[in-house]
């Protein structure tokens, strides 16, 4: 995979995981790629992807039943929303307003864009 | 995985599987030499036979028995004939393995591969010169003069080998070259102190001889006293050499133990 | 574990090629980092044992290196730049060499030798630079011994080939494996290191973990600068900084930001002291 903006790599295997997931290729319940299994696809050290999952289990993205691996919980898409909207909220729509604030444009100009 | 197949132990006391796979791994660049210093020793054997219908005997028999001399004192050069000399330095083997195949082919299988096929060829062929007399005239051209206990023959007749043998392993580059440069540095050696010795004792006797009013020097008279007289330089060359045989293997080991890469 | 103790290695002539260097070098991908004639070299041959310390020691798993144990020197295989292999095609290696090495994978060789486009029967003197590399990193690699020293394991290889190799050290190396990679070229692996070790002039600088060093420093990337920045550089009119890591979030390494800012004698105590953080725990 190529890592070439600037997130974090692990933050980017998480929006990776939450893409199969809001995409329904990881259904709730089925088993998700192993640690290492997603390391060799990733061509990441092991580390990364653990914090990545290890991140997504706190946030009750996936669940991990020992011995077996890590699992997409079924409220996954529900908390992926809130995590994304929170996101978009707190990252993406402050840098837009501040693009808009350097281009000089207002919300008029983008309800206008949008018809 | 390696360990289903055939397992090598990994410990520190001798193994003769580990041996095995010592033998193996050195193998590829010991083959040729395997197979052709038999050939070339029945090649020999042949030619003696053929020779001793004629008369010229002596004079095939002497660049024969040189030749196998060479062989002998070369043989070791092969080892270096392989790069890669950190894999063989860090080889997973304890010393003592690694030591012990590479002494024992480069001394002693070495010598074996040709005096065996030899003495092979000396059952199945038709001669009547015997063993011993070959084995004479070879220790005859490795020193000047016959020595006296077979043994220590031996150990001279090695010498030259083990000088090889040790150049091979305590030199990183230029290996094949040093190694042949280094044994004819010893032969020379060798060579030069018999010949000034035995200057000096025939311009010693001869000129006792001529002092006390010999008339004329008799040539078999005169090679004989000096054969007699060189017999103490003789004792004294042999101990010398038996040390520095013992010390270089010493060396030897010490360079195969400790390589430094 | 690699532990070294004060370890000094001395030329014949008396400079010294390593100066004092102790650390503790755990399982994980290594970047060995350093100046040419910085020691890196050195360091990896005394560690495979294939030079004994001048004083000081190097222990692996408590055992000196310089004892030559078959014990240790079958868990360690060297790969150095360059380096002859005493056969004539990488099979024949692999019938003669790699039966001293319990973890040899022989599956794992044919994989990892078909990635490169090879088969192993290739004679290995008429291959190119290139191809000789590959086919022996191929061979290293599958040898699974428990620490891998690979000195410049890119060297020679075309892009695809530095992504098959990418791609091969993550599938082949686990967790419990401690792989030390000397390198120029940071950028091919820098997705897989755990950690980094930074020589210079005979000198150990830091070995570290990743893990110890984002969660003591960012490293971050704007369009305007940082804020009182341990170390900055401008490349294409974006400023990279390293900042004390003040919000807890872990970022990803720039090691060659790294690099630059330990070298660099005004940013390198207070990066040190940073890293350090008073605990005078400087390894692991």
């Amino acid at each position: 995979m190529d890592f070439s903006n600037n997130k974090p790599i692990y933050k980017q295997i998480i929006d990776y995981c939450y893409g199969k997931i809001m995409a329904g290729e990881w259904l709730p319940d089925a088993r998700i790629p192993s640690i290492k299994e997603l390391s060799v696809t990733m061509v990441v050290n092991s580390r990364t992807v653990l914090k990545a999952y290890d991140d997504m289990q706190a946030l009750g993205v996936i669940y991990q039943r020992r011995g077996m691996g890590y699992y997409v919980a079924p409220e996954s898409r529900d908390i992926i929303l809130t995590e994304r909207r929170a996101e978009f909220f707190e990252e993406t729509l402050p840098e837009i307003m501040k693009e808009m604030d350097l281009l000089g444009l207002t919300w008029d100009d983008l309800i206008a864009r949008s018809h | 995985m390696n360990s289903m197949i055939n397992s090598i132990p990994v410990n520190g006391s001798f193994s003769w599987r580990r041996f095995v796979a010592v033998a193996r791994f050195y193998y590829p660049r010991l083959r040729i030499q395997i197979l052709v210093y038999p050939l070339i020793a029945v090649f020999f054997s042949i030619c003696i036979v053929i020779a001793t219908n004629y008369e010229s005997f002596e004079l095939l028999t002497a660049p024969i028995v040189m030749a196998i001399n060479a062989m002998i004192a070369f043989g070791p050069i092969t080892f270096a004939c392989r790069k890669g000399l950190e894999t063989e330095t860090v080889l997973p083997a304890t010393a003592t393995e690694k030591c012990t195949f590479i002494l024992f082919y480069g001394l002693v299988a070495i010598p074996l591969l040709i005096l065996l096929p030899m003495l092979l060829m000396y059952f199945i062929l038709p001669v009547d010169r015997s063993l011993e007399y070959i084995i004479q005239l070879i220790s005859k051209s490795q020193n000047m003069f016959i020595s006296k206990t077979y043994g220590l023959s031996l150990i001279q007749y090695c010498a030259p080998a083990i000088t090889c043998l040790w150049s091979v392993m305590a030199l990183k580059n230029n290996r094949v070259v040093m190694g042949i440069v280094w044994t004819f540095v010893y032969n020379t050696v060798l060579g030069i102190t018999g010949a000034v010795y035995g200057a000096y004792m025939a311009f010693k006797i001869g000129f006792k001889d001529g002092m006390y009013g010999v008339d004329k020097l008799d040539t078999t008279a005169l090679t004989n006293a000096v054969i007699n007289g060189m017999t103490p330089y003789m004792t004294i060359v042999s101990v010398v050499i038996l040390i520095y045989c013992i010390f270089a293997l010493y060396k030897t080991c010490q360079s195969i133990k400790n390589r430094q890469m | 574990m690699i532990v070294l103790n004060n370890l000094t290695y001395r030329y014949r002539k008396g400079a010294e090629a390593l100066t004092d260097v102790s650390a503790s070098i755990g399982p994980g991908i290594h970047l060995l980092l350093g100046e040419n004639g910085a020691g890196k070299t050195t360091l990896l041959h005394v560690m495979a044992g294939l030079l004994y310390p001048s004083s000081g020691e190097c222990l692996i798993d408590g055992e000196d290196a310089s004892r030559r144990l078959p014990s240790e020197l079958s868990r360690m295989f060297f790969l150095g730049d360059n380096m002859p292999f005493p056969a004539k095609t990488i099979n024949e290696m692999s019938r003669i060499h790699a039966v001293f090495y319990p973890g040899f994978d022989p599956v794992q060789l044919q994989e990892n030798l078909k990635s490169f486009g090879l088969t192993g029967d290739e004679p290995i003197a008429k291959m190119s630079l290139g191809n000789r590399h590959k086919s022996q990193v191929a061979y290293a690699l599958a040898l699974r011994t428990d620490i891998l020293l690979l000195d410049e394991p890119a060297n020679g290889l075309d892009i695809s080939a530095k992504q098959a190799l990418q791609s091969m050290i993550a599938s082949n190396v686990n967790e419990e494996q401690t792989v030390i990679i000397s390198t120029h070229t940071v950028n091919d692996f820098t997705n897989l290191f755990d950690g980094v070790i930074v020589l210079s002039r005979s000198h150990m600088l830091m070995a570290m973990n990743a893990n110890e060093i984002t969660s003591r420093v960012t490293f971050t990337v704007s369009s305007i600068p940082a804020v009182n920045p341990i170390y900055g550089e401008t490349r294409i009119n974006m400023f990279h900084s390293i900042v004390e890591n003040t919000d807890g979030e872990d970022s990803d390494i720039d090691y060659i930001l790294l690099y630059n800012a330990i070298m660099n004698a005004s940013s390198r105590p207070r990066l040190l002291q940073l890293l350090n953080n008073n605990d005078n725990e400087q390894h692991d």
